[in-house]
């Protein structure tokens, strides 16, 4: 990990020695655990959703009238609950393989800042990096707020979801029947209600973090750039 | 040897450091995309929450009531139109955020053209550059490809809205009580679009991220040409 020195000129700064900043060494730490997460909320959605079918497919050779014996119930029970959960669950498993990319994109940055700096080492010349760009202030926070969403989206859909468990205990008669006032009609009014923005706002979680993954290669493109600029200046016998 | 250049590019010689003219309009265009994308995704979150409500007064009442009363009418119109299109709306916004990822990279590839070319203009050295594989001339046509099929999506599950808007105009007992006949006919097409649109967007989605794999390999073609051709200046060619 390495310090500024100071800045040279607007736009680049001089380092003390070449290496990573400290944001980019827990990148490289952490792009595979984040991968590894969301790879495994997404198998486990699938074995969910594989549990679901056969409860379904159980469910649905009886009539919705006839659902009453408690067994039947407690099918009803978890299939409904489960689809007010696991859509958010793997959206954000998808949001962590996501997020895993972004460190990916960081440790690029990260090496690229290290390497830059030892090639300008060796040749003896003074070790020059770009001054972090808006992009590169920007990208981290996106993916963190993306990701924070993401699991603000799960909780609530965690929450929501026993909540519909007591009203899916009851017979589909009794949940046709609900008076104003009881309630399981409004257990049932907030099931409905959650149900119908929790996915948009999962949505915009993913969006958010697709966004970090943008700035993080518009930040690439800027260090690239720079280091072009700065290896045909050590061709031409610049400090 | 002409497929090897067609499949991972072969050399030509450039006389200054500028990247192609797709390579200019990408390295402008993924802002705009991005926030095509993010204006999207927050008008569908905007409308989900008015669904919410609405979707709350609805289930707020008795069943008797709410599948009856000309007020509550209004409120499933509304539910069902935004069931059948704002899905493919959401997942529209994410594909111009991929779109802007496709920009970005071929931004990335443009920065690598010109640097290269600068490098070896500074090495006094001929400019040398790899001419653009397959899969540089296909990944933009991919993601023009996956935008247009999102698009297409969005219109017809905007049409089919519309007539799900008829259905729902209907009391629930009288849907249900159709006859072969206008409403039952109108609910089928209405259930039978929303079958296959749900897959259709994940094709256009799936065409994108094709594309997106396409940049990389490309970008991957050229970090592997520089190598190489970093390599032959040092051995002073």
């Amino acid at each position: 990990m390495t310090q500024a020195v100071s800045t040279v000129t607007s736009g680049r700064i001089e380092l003390r020695a070449p290496g990573m900043t400290k944001m980019q060494e827990m990148a490289r730490r952490m792009w595979l655990p984040m991968f590894l997460m969301g790879a495994m909320a997404l198998m486990a959605s699938l074995g969910i959703g594989a549990a679901q079918s056969i409860l379904s497919s159980d469910l649905n050779e009886v009539a919705g009238a006839d659902r009453v014996t408690d067994n039947l119930l407690d099918k009803q029970q978890f299939i409904q609950t489960t689809n007010i959960w696991l859509p958010r669950f793997q959206l954000l498993g998808m949001g962590l393989m996501f997020g895993g990319i972004t460190f990916l994109l960081a440790t690029i940055l990260g090496n690229l800042r290290l390497y830059g700096g030892l090639v300008q080492e060796k040749s003896g010349r003074k070790v020059l990096a770009l001054k972090p760009p808006w992009s590169a202030q920007l990208f981290p926070m996106l993916m963190m707020m993306g990701l924070m969403i993401l699991i603000g989206a799960f909780v609530v859909s965690i929450v929501i979801a026993a909540t519909a468990s007591d009203v899916y205990g009851n017979s589909v008669a009794e949940i046709n029947g609900a008076t104003a006032g009881s309630g399981l009609l409004s257990d049932l009014q907030e099931v409905k209600t959650f149900g119908a923005w929790l996915q948009a706002f999962a949505f915009t979680g993913l969006a958010m973090v697709l966004s970090g993954i943008v700035l993080a290669l518009y930040t690439i493109a800027q260090v690239l750039r720079f280091q072009h600029t700065r290896i045909a200046e050590l061709a031409k016998g610049a400090e | 040897m002409a497929m090897r250049e067609m499949i991972f590019g072969g050399r030509a010689v450039l006389t200054e450091a500028q990247p192609t003219g797709m390579q200019k309009m990408a390295s402008v265009m993924w802002a705009p995309m991005l926030l095509m994308g993010l204006m999207i995704v927050f008008a569908g979150l905007g409308l989900s929450v008015a669904k919410a409500n609405f979707a709350s007064d609805y289930f707020g009442a008795e069943k008797g009531i709410h599948e009856a009363q000309a007020n509550f009418i209004d409120k499933r119109q509304f539910i069902e139109f935004t069931n059948v299109w704002l899905p493919g709306f959401l997942l529209l916004g994410i594909g111009f955020i991929l779109a802007a990822i496709t920009f970005s990279l071929a931004n990335i590839l443009g920065v690598f053209r010109a640097g290269g070319v600068q490098i070896q203009q500074a090495f006094g050295k001929d400019p040398q550059t790899l001419t653009p594989p397959i899969t540089a001339m296909l990944f933009p046509m991919f993601m023009m490809i996956g935008l247009m099929i999102l698009i297409v999506n969005l219109i017809i599950a905007v049409v089919v809205g519309a007539i799900a808007w008829d259905v729902y105009g209907e009391p629930v007992a009288a849907i249900n009580a159709a006859e072969s006949g206008s409403t039952f006919r109108d609910l089928g097409t209405v259930n039978t679009f929303k079958t296959w649109l749900e897959p259709f967007k994940f094709v256009g989605l799936a065409t994108i991220l094709v594309g997106i794999s396409m940049a990389v390999h490309t970008i991957l073609q050229v970090i592997r040409f520089q190598g190489q051709r970093i390599r032959e200046l040092a051995a002073g060619n």
